[in-house]
């Protein structure tokens, strides 16, 4: 799929201007400093898809925004589930789910919410720790099946085996059900356990942006 | 058990100085004025305290409560509409920023001309009250705590229920922790204002006023302290049982049963009291003050007609019920409210009048500066009180005191409905002057160690006035037929000569008397001798007031024709 063109004037700090890519070979990575533009380019392109009406996810770089706190890790992956229309007696039966119990499991059982009161009845965060909130995220929108799912540092709170287990397991599903993924990520090992195009973002000295295709060698 | 740490120790032994210095210096004070620990604790141990503590008990929480579900489900039930429509979304959203600007008492007013002086409009205010600040707390979910969903609910494509049943509904229930414990103190401040100001039998802004007026100065500090404790626990049982409450009531069942078996009795105990006020019952209407005790002992023990008597905070509310229609009789309230009333409202008519007579007075002229009756030259810049609190009364006073060679352009004259905080003012010396009515003024002469300057003589007798009348008794007679009226008035003339007949020389209640005083928490030294019966009335006596309230201007009286005041009366 045909992006841009894109214009953008955020003087002095990222200028472009009719910047046009496409999409279309499963996996892009968006590979750059920081304060190149990515991300600015990835809303962008959200933007576009919301006008066309697909079926998206986007996971941003606040990831706990993704997260329907005052719902139990179950009630998340339920809610995620009823939106498609799937009807399973629990969540455990869900096809995709099945692989993942070894870690799940725990959390889907007692109630495990992200948030709880202490016995004073003050808000506390317990619960769940990042890096498995992360992951439950990860989970619940691929249950969903988008067919753009964007990724803003989306491994960012998991640590090196679990990101390249997920990152593995992401590919498989991606393979399996053919959907866009679109990422922005700052560790080479993960573009490479996610094969796919590398969009490089570069600016001079104006800020002004510049983006090419590169290979995993060059990055 | 936990050790006690020294931490712990100092802080027990710091309260423990605290009350002793309390119960000592308070020892140093009058106790009209402040009460020490052990006299509060002397309340505790009085049954009929706690039974009255019951009824205020309830008819506040009812009150509070059924305020608090109103105004929690309308502001959720106004979000969940908004759900469906940008439009009404917006809509909401600017006038919340208008309202909550509102300070709620002020629809205090605009409740008594929607539902009249009673237990709806008390509940009217808390809702409206509840309303603003939730659905204020609502928009703030839905404008910071949701908005950052916006794109999730959008890549799922959310429906506006949802968006309500998903998202706002169990998220301001989660954070209802912090803004439900507010909400009730918050609202039981109105509802304890609005007690105060719209009166009625029970409630504890009711009895907050009444103890106050009345130097029970130890019931006082009792209620505070127990109100502080029933606030306390309604927060933590509501919080623990409501704001979350799925999750509370699967674990604490045996507590939410009780809670809301409680909830159902007090809301149960409310629906009575209303059916019983919304029941069709004529209805009397007066304030607690010692004017009024003809109606007070009528109501005891000459009510043959079955009138309810439903006290008020003023004398101006009294005759504004009988205006609409809420009351059939309203009394004794000053001259010029009743003359008010029946230049509005020909229906209405004085049926009897306390009065200020030359051989027998009742206002007295009291003060803490060196003067004597007939010069006055020493109340120079001074500040003077009077009560009742009407201009006529103001300004016979001047007329007085200019007589007596005061010059009276240095004063400053202040008045309240509540003479006994004027006679607190005379003792705490924020005034120097008091003119008022006994036992008031007893209390006064008492305290200070002063004497009243006119014992023998009126204060009125300035103005040339054998016979001043100074409150009414009105009643409308369109609504009582004649043989009501003639049956009410006969027991009105028994009632006034059963006060008569129970008030020693010094106008002080003795025996029956005395008991019923007590019953209805007047003081009981404030029996008054000075009630004209409905035969003794003689309308030339108001001849004097209205030529003073015309002369003074007061426009909305000028219609009452002077050539014809056999008008003003219930004729026999």
């Amino acid at each position: 799929m045909k992006f841009g063109p894109y214009s953008v004037d955020f003087t002095p700090r990222l200028v472009f201007e009719d910047l046009r890519f496409s999409i279309d070979s499963g996996i892009t990575h968006f590979w750059g400093k920081n304060g190149t533009g990515k991300t600015t380019v990835m809303n962008l392109m959200i933007d576009e898809i919301k006008q066309k009406n697909l079926e998206f996810s986007y996971i941003n770089q606040n990831y706990r925004s993704n997260w329907l706190w005052w719902m139990t890790v179950r009630e998340n992956l339920d809610f995620a589930c009823s939106k498609l229309g799937l009807k399973y007696s629990s969540i455990e039966k869900v096809p995709q789910i099945q692989g993942q119990l070894d870690w799940l499991k725990p959390l889907l059982e007692g109630d495990k919410k992200q948030v709880s009161f202490n016995i004073q009845n003050e808000f506390s965060t317990i619960g769940l720790s990042g890096g498995q909130l992360q992951r439950v995220i990860l989970l619940r929108e691929i249950l969903r099946k988008p067919k753009f799912l964007f990724l803003d540092e989306a491994f960012s709170a998991l640590d090196k085996t679990v990101a390249l287990e997920i990152a593995q397991w992401l590919v498989e599903q991606q393979k399996e059900y053919k959907f866009e993924i679109v990422s922005i990520v700052h560790n080479k090992n993960l573009v490479e356990a996610m094969p796919g195009k590398i969009y490089s973002f570069r600016t001079d000295f104006n800020n002004r942006l510049s983006l090419e295709t590169s290979n995993l060698k060059d990055i | 058990m936990g050790k006690i740490n020294t931490r712990q120790i100092l802080f027990i032994f710091f309260w423990i100085i605290v009350i002793l210095l309390w119960q000592f210096l308070g020892g140093l004070l009058n106790s009209s004025f402040f009460a020490r620990p052990d006299e509060i604790l002397a309340r505790y141990a009085d049954l009929n305290f706690w039974k009255l503590f019951g009824l205020d008990f309830v008819n506040t929480l009812s009150r509070l409560l059924i305020g608090l579900a109103s105004g929690y489900v309308l502001a959720l039930a106004l979000v969940f509409a908004s759900v469906f429509s940008f439009f009404l979304q917006d809509v909401l959203l600017q006038l919340n920023r208008v309202v909550k600007y509102l300070p709620p008492p002020v629809i205090i007013p605009i409740s008594i001309l929607f539902f009249g002086i009673n237990d709806w409009a008390k509940i009217f205010v808390v809702t409206f009250s509840v309303l603003v600040m939730y659905l204020s707390f609502l928009i703030e979910i839905l404008q910071k705590d949701i908005l950052g969903y916006k794109e999730l609910m959008l890549s799922w494509k959310v429906k506006p229920v949802e968006k309500f049943t998903k998202f706002i509904f169990p998220v301001s229930n989660f954070l209802n922790y912090r803004v439900i414990p507010s909400l009730i103190i918050w609202s039981l401040g109105i509802l304890i204002i609005t007690e105060i100001i719209l009166g009625g039998q029970f409630g504890f802004g009711v009895r907050l006023l009444l103890t106050q007026q009345l130097y029970q100065t130890s019931n006082l500090f009792a209620y505070i302290f127990l109100i502080l404790a029933t606030a306390f626990l309604v927060e933590k049982l509501l919080i623990t049982y409501f704001s979350r409450f799925k999750k509370d009531l699967q674990k604490n069942l045996a507590g939410g049963i009780i809670l809301l078996a409680v909830l159902a009795s007090v809301i149960f105990q409310f629906q009575a009291t209303a059916v019983q006020i919304s029941s069709q019952k004529r209805k009397m209407v007066t304030y607690k003050g010692a004017l009024n005790l003809p109606l007070i002992v009528y109501k005891e023990k000459f009510n043959t007609l079955n009138f309810d008597l439903e006290f008020v905070s003023s004398g101006l509310q009294a005759m504004d019920s009988l205006q609409a229609g809420r009351a059939v009789i309203s009394g004794y309230n000053d001259i010029p409210n009743v003359l008010a009333g029946i230049n509005k409202n020909n229906d209405i008519k004085i049926l009897s009048q306390a009065v200020e007579k030359k051989e027998q007075p009742l206002l007295f002229l009291i003060t803490t500066r060196d003067a004597r009756l007939g010069d006055f030259k020493n109340l120079k810049n001074s500040k003077i009180a009077y009560y009742p609190n009407n201009p006529v009364i103001q300004k016979g006073l001047d007329f007085v005191l200019l007589l007596g060679g005061l010059d009276t352009s240095t004063v400053e004259y202040v008045s309240s409905n509540d003479p006994t905080s004027l006679a607190q003012s005379l003792a705490s010396g924020q005034v120097q002057t008091l003119l008022s009515l006994d036992p008031y003024v007893a209390d006064s002469e008492g305290k200070l160690g002063v004497k009243r300057l006119n014992d023998k003589k009126t204060a009125i007798a300035g103005i040339d006035a054998d016979i001043l009348p100074l409150a009414g008794l009105a009643i409308d007679s369109a609504k009582l037929s004649s043989s009501d009226q003639k049956e009410f008035s006969d027991g009105l003339d028994k009632s006034i000569d059963f006060i008569r007949a129970n008030t020693d020389q010094n106008f002080k209640a003795k025996g029956e008397l005395r008991e019923i005083l007590k019953k209805n928490q007047l003081n009981e030294n404030s029996s008054m001798p000075a009630f004209e019966k409905n035969s003794e009335i003689v309308p030339k006596n108001m001849t004097n007031l209205i030529n003073l309230i015309t002369t003074f201007g007061i426009d909305e009286l000028k219609g009452i024709a002077k050539d014809d005041l056999t008008s003003l009366y219930i004729k026999e």
